[in-house]
């Protein structure tokens, strides 16, 4: 790798000079980075004519007023680094050149204050006669160690060219993109539209199982004839490479969405990717060869709106107020839950209906209460043999609104368990739910 | 060499592959409940086939607790609740619960879960399934090697056939201190099973669930704060 420095003085005028010369810089190359107080400015130069580059860096700098900047390129960054901002010595040359492999041998005849030392340690290299990088470089790592520590080492390294910061992290690959378009004619047939939409899924998550990633998002784009393009984003329950999955999600999006004009070209792009994710199980359980399988199939069916859902129970009084439904993450598979041992026993459970039930209900008086004896519904009229109750609730003054019910436990003569409700605030019974 | 001896001499020589109904060779998913897993004829719900069981008392509190027992032995289960009538208040950990907006979604997703493979025991509640939905999650269940359960009137293609029906006669009540109607504590379940060649049938006791929050402080007495009247 080809490092440009280039060194700006601090200007009175300008507060940051290197971070407001960055961006002409991008024009010559592809990547630039401000340096440290502003005054330095690096350019990556790999796989460009390094020189050219670097003489044309120095035009733009002294274009944008910095007459005193100065260039230096090498393939260490520390070497142009020192050359960039202490120069040559006895020299006034703006541009310098380290040739390759050149680094040391430039660093060597450069004093020690260019590696930027900490103060004690310099007094420290001062005090035992050491000036120049190659007087520090010459000596012996051991011996280095030993009278200097682990700093000591540090600068060591630096003077003999020896610069492991990376200056520019490694560029990441291009997310996965597909596309298709056409010059001759126009599509219109949505069957040939799904068809091609699910090859380029095939081929992005084809691409995506080939970087170890799952894309969190894809956007599809339709060019019209008409010049206006349609965009839609598509987000799973889980990032995956599935083109299953994929695919099933761009049928269900392409069923909704509304053309204006025959279509000329289709791209879809990965916008957001996460690695693959491997989790670590257990050898004795027996669900762990599976759970990857199970936790695929709940973000299908997730995607398919039928999220996996916990009860969040709160204190309410009304049954059907009490529970809150969430959403869970279909990770939840790998989980081992505690079993109770309460939950092992069958038990008749309440199940309440969605949509409650309005009955016509013939009562007897108990006690102040119209007590039900017996009701007609859907599935006709059932006798009642047994109504415990009513469990009487009432609130919601200070809520959305109030509420008062008589709850009913009925035993039918055939044996279910209903439960009936009495809306005490607009005499209606409903059928609530039932044991089951 | 008596009758009965010759005739199953000459199915052995005829069908030398058969196994005896009570030798099958598919594995289950036990039940949980010990008189269950012998009244089914292979232990359990079948693994990789369709069992119904007519919707009536117990069959949900029954299949409940089996669902508990997959995910105790290592396995997974859930719970389709397809008519959305599962009340958090009492609702096990352990079984995955799936609320579907409506009954399409139910199939599709009982369909997809049951081909995964990953969920040893699966139970549709509530979402009625015609001829092909039958057809479809049977070839789901077989693809997965899953148990699954319908709470459905139609049989068709399940491999086991289940029925359960209150026996009145047998509820236990607690007394009422106050003169009321007696609470139900205890109810009797009368279970039958069917599959190929097999018919069998057990009595359970199941006790019932109440609502223990209640405005009254006294679990006997019925609460009498409510509406003015």
């Amino acid at each position: 790798m080809t490092y440009v420095c280039l060194s700006i003085p601090p200007s009175p005028t300008a507060a940051a000079p290197a971070a407001e010369l960055a961006p002409r810089l991008l024009e010559l190359v592809p990547r630039v980075r401000v340096g440290e107080a502003g005054a330095l400015l690096w350019a990556d130069a790999r796989g460009l004519p390094a020189r050219p580059a670097a003489e044309e860096i120095l035009a733009r700098a002294r274009e944008a007023g910095h007459k005193e900047a100065r260039v230096a390129l090498a393939d260490v960054p520390i070497a142009a680094e020192a050359a960039a901002r202490y120069g040559v010595p006895q020299t006034t040359i703006a541009l310098i050149e380290i040739p390759a492999g050149g680094s040391r041998d430039f660093l060597a005849g450069l004093p020690l204050i260019v590696l930027r030392p900490e103060p004690s340690l310099h007094h420290l290299l001062d005090g035992a006669g050491l000036e120049l990088c190659g007087e520090l470089s010459g000596l012996d790592l051991a011996a280095v160690e030993i009278r200097f520590g682990a700093e000591g080492v540090a600068l060591w390294r630096l003077a003999r060219a020896d610069d492991r910061r990376r200056v520019f992290l490694p560029v990441p690959p291009p997310l996965p993109t597909a596309s298709l378009e056409w010059t001759d004619y126009t599509l219109r047939d949505p069957s040939q539209l799904l068809f091609i939409v699910n090859r380029l899924a095939g081929n992005v998550c084809a691409s995506l199982r080939t970087r170890g990633e799952g894309a969190r998002a894809l956007v599809l784009m339709l060019e019209l004839a008409d010049g206006t393009v349609v965009e839609r984003r598509l987000r799973p329950t889980r990032p995956n490479a599935n083109p299953r999955t994929w695919t099933r999600l761009l049928q269900r999006d392409l069923d909704r969405v509304r053309l204006s004009d025959a279509i000329t070209a289709v791209r879809l792009g990965v916008e957001a990717v996460a690695p693959s994710q491997a989790v670590q199980g257990d050898l004795l359980d027996r669900g762990f060869g599976t759970a990857q399988s199970a936790e695929e199939a709940l973000a299908r069916a997730a995607d398919d709106g039928v999220p996996v859902v916990a009860p969040e129970v709160s204190r309410h009084p009304l049954l059907r107020r009490r529970t809150r439904w969430l959403e869970q993450p279909p990770s939840l598979v790998w989980a081992r839950p505690q079993i109770l041992p309460d939950d092992t026993l069958p038990q008749l459970a309440l199940h309440l209906r969605h949509q409650p039930e309005s009955i016509e209900v013939e009562t007897t008086d108990r006690r102040g209460y119209q007590v039900p004896r017996c009701y007609r519904g859907r599935d006709g009229r059932h006798e009642l043999v047994s109504a415990s109750g009513p469990d009487c609730l009432s609130g919601g003054q200070w809520e959305d609104a109030p509420y008062a019910w008589e709850m009913y436990c009925c035993v039918r003569r055939d044996g279910e368990i209903v439960l009936l409700a009495r809306d005490a605030l607009r005499q209606q019974w409903e059928l609530a739910g039932e044991w089951r | 060499m008596s009758r009965a001896a010759a005739a199953r001499q000459l199915l052995a020589s005829r069908f030398p592959d058969a196994l005896p109904q009570a030798q099958q060779s598919w594995s289950a998913v036990p039940t949980g409940v010990a008189e269950l897993d012998r009244l089914f004829p292979a232990g359990g719900f079948p693994r990789g086939r369709l069992a119904t069981w007519t919707p009536g008392l117990g069959a949900a509190a029954l299949l409940r607790v089996a669902a508990v027992q997959a995910v105790r032995s290592g396995e997974r289960s859930v719970w389709v609740d397809a008519d959305r009538s599962v009340i958090g208040d009492g609702w096990p950990a352990g079984p995955l619960l799936l609320r579907p907006p409506d009954r399409a979604g139910a199939l599709r997703a009982t369909a997809e879960l049951a081909r995964s493979g990953g969920f040893a025991l699966i139970v549709l509640d509530g979402a009625t399934a015609e001829q092909t939905d039958l057809v479809r999650l049977s070839r789901a269940a077989h693809e997965g090697g899953t148990a699954l359960v319908l709470l459905n009137r139609a049989t068709a293609l399940s491999a086991l056939r289940v029925h359960s029906r209150p026996v009145l006669s047998d509820y236990a009540w607690r007394p009422s201190r106050v003169g009321d109607a007696a609470d139900l504590e205890t109810v009797r379940v009368r279970v039958e099973a069917r599959a190929s060649g097999w018919l069998a049938h057990t009595v359970l006791s199941l006790p019932l669930w109440h609502d223990d929050l209640r405005l009254s402080l006294d679990p006997a007495l019925p609460d009498r704060r409510g509406a003015g009247r």
